[in-house]
């Protein structure tokens, strides 16, 4: 049975949902947090660093790489906040920058004439594969997926964004960025079928 | 009957996007076909693994950041270019020097009119002050001269860079991080100059840390921001010191101007005194480059050469009409090879961004492409949170180059 409440009853011997206590993290401290705080900075690192290193891996397809993007984010940080004018949430505004770090490193990488060196190793047979974990052979496939498909996957998939806001992003029409959503599924979907 | 919907409508059909028409349409056919609802359930499976649980990013990683703030690094992150810069068309980027040359002497004279902003303080700055003095301790001075190189005693004074006009006096540090072929191969932090005002003299002092060999060679620009000064001696230091981590190089510059007499000589020179694994950094090289303005058209002249100074001179021939005379030392081929190509590549790539005019524009985005003959560089300069970067680029080598102002300081 699925119970979508989080908190439970503080009696152990109930077995009672309550409806709510959600625990609700103190708000970060943004003004420590311009101030280059260590402290403001180690919170704000352990509270979004993880979701944002998921993000920053797939879109860059390198664990390295996404280390490195997540070691700058939070270096440059304190400075950036005196652009951010507290209109929105803070996460999602963070997310976004890391989004567009992510792509100008991206996009560097292409100038240079680079390839993406995926350092989630590939699985490549389905018998290595078969001792991978979903969430890691989906990293490894997502990692192999041509730039202009995975970008378009991880800011949908996992980053949730509407395709128009991708496009407008990517600096893409709406199509496209569907048309690069649903080649990019199809492909993880065939090669996870592969897999399994 | 009816064919499968196309596997983009199965997408859309998961993710809620399709219209209401469509997902009924889409539903009923699920209801029958099993090979559609299989791929809807690998695509289900799919972004159930794509979007699952996140785990902790490494404390090391956090380590690293407090570490390189509490050393006074800085990154500057992107945060309000909502649609990233875009490579300019092709022929935009073949665009003969001259239409460059001319676009950008536009855009420079433009910003110089700009009145002198206040750059953001960051801290960390003495610790800078500290390792140039440090460097400039350990360095001595080689003068070239248009002819043999004369060693020197170091000054007494500290080392000090100069802004002519409206420039101060200040303090600015940067980091460049160069890559090649993806990897960071180096990282100099600790470069940087300092500009000082002595009397009617204006003394720049620039220094170039490099962590790697093949950078050693690297060329200073002179700053001249102000026709009537003029470049009155130069001197430059490529040396190995041990100060950095590995064994490094350390390029001192040390450029005076005067403010009495009207620009008429540029110099620069270079030698690499030691040796390098590189081939390429083997041998000394002396240039002496000297352009006289020409006689007619002042203003236009000035701004030219204003121009030519700031960006170290990779000239067409159209540009060198601009100038009555222009000669350049070295070797003979080498002579040749720059008179027929008008460029120096090796120089270009040493261009780096403090030879701009930091601190005189208060917003500055030039996406600028040279692409001629046997290199091709962008410099993409931004003034985000108050500090400039610089990316320069040379795939001659293959080598990028992140460049990021990290202190200005003002006494």
């Amino acid at each position: 049975m699925l119970r979508h409440s989080v908190g439970v009853n503080s009696d152990p011997g109930s077995s009672r949902v309550v409806p709510a206590p959600v625990p609700h993290p103190p708000a970060l401290d943004l003004d420590a947090l311009r101030r280059g705080d260590p402290e403001a900075i180690g919170e704000a690192y352990r509270r979004h660093a993880g979701a944002i290193l998921g993000t920053l891996r797939g879109l860059l397809g390198s664990e390295m790489e996404a280390e490195d993007a997540l070691h700058d984010l939070f270096v440059g940080l304190p400075e950036a906040l005196g652009r951010y004018e507290e209109r929105g949430l803070f996460e999602p505004w963070l997310r976004r920058v890391a989004a567009r770090m992510a792509l100008e490193r991206l996009r560097r990488r292409k100038r240079r004439g680079e390839l993406v060196r995926s350092v989630v190793a590939p699985a490549s047979t389905a018998a290595e594969a078969d001792l991978l974990p979903d969430r890691l052979l989906i990293q490894a496939r997502l990692a192999e997926l041509p730039e202009s498909l995975r970008t378009v996957v991880v800011l949908r998939e996992i980053e949730g964004w509407p395709h128009r806001d991708i496009a407008k992003f990517l600096g893409l029409g709406e199509g496209a960025v569907m048309t690069r959503h649903c080649r990019g599924m199809k492909r993880l979907r065939l090669a996870m079928e592969r897999d399994r | 009957m009816m064919g499968h919907p196309a596997e983009h409508r199965l997408i859309g059909f998961l993710d809620g996007s399709l219209t209401d028409t469509r997902r009924r349409a889409v539903a009923a056919h699920l209801a029958d076909c099993q090979r559609c609802r299989d791929i809807v359930q690998a695509h289900r499976l799919t972004r159930h693994a794509l979007g699952g649980e996140t785990a902790a990013a490494p404390i090391d990683v956090l380590g690293r950041v407090l570490a390189t703030r509490a050393s006074g690094g800085g990154v500057i992150l992107p945060v309000d270019v909502e649609r990233e810069p875009r490579r300019p068309p092709f022929a935009i980027r073949h665009l003969k020097l001259g239409a460059l040359a001319a676009a950008l002497v536009a855009v420079i004279v433009a910003l110089t009119r700009v009145p002198l902003p206040e750059l953001s303080l960051q801290r960390g700055f003495d610790g800078f002050g500290a390792k140039l003095q440090e460097i400039w301790s350990h360095a001595l001075e080689v003068e070239y001269n248009n002819g043999p190189p004369r060693l020197m005693q170091r000054p007494d004074a500290p080392p000090t860079v100069v802004r002519p006009e409206r420039m101060r006096e200040m303090t600015v540090k940067y980091e460049a991080r160069h890559y090649r072929e993806g990897q960071l191969i180096s990282v100099d932090s600790g470069s940087g100059f300092r500009v000082r005002r002595v009397g009617n003299t204006w003394q720049v002092m620039a220094t170039e840390t490099s962590a790697s060999w093949s950078r050693a060679r690297q060329v200073e620009v002179a700053i001249l921001d102000r026709s009537t000064l003029a470049l009155r001696s130069y001197q430059q230091v490529t040396r190995s010191e041990d100060i950095l981590r590995d064994r490094g190089w350390v390029t001192t510059t040390r450029l005076e101007f005067s403010e009495d007499t009207l620009v008429s000589e540029f110099e620069t020179s270079t030698r690499i005194i030691g040796s390098s694994p590189n081939p390429r950094d083997r041998s000394d090289s002396l240039t002496r480059l000297t352009i006289t303005p020409a006689a007619g058209a002042p203003i236009i002249r000035d701004r030219m050469l204003r121009a030519a100074l700031m960006t170290t001179v990779p000239m067409s021939r159209r540009w060198l009409g601009s100038f009555d005379r222009l000669s350049i030392g070295g070797s003979p081929s080498r002579i040749k090879r720059l008179a027929e190509r008008s460029t120096d590549s090796r120089r270009v790539k040493g261009t780096s961004s403090p030879t701009l005019p930091i601190g005189v524009t208060p917003v500055w985005e030039v996406e600028r492409w040279r692409e001629w003959g046997v290199y091709s560089t962008k410099e993409l300069y931004r003034q985000s949170d108050g500090l400039l970067a610089a990316e320069l680029e040379d795939p001659s080598d293959g080598t990028w180059t992140d460049l990021r102002l990290l202190s200005v300081s003002y006494p």
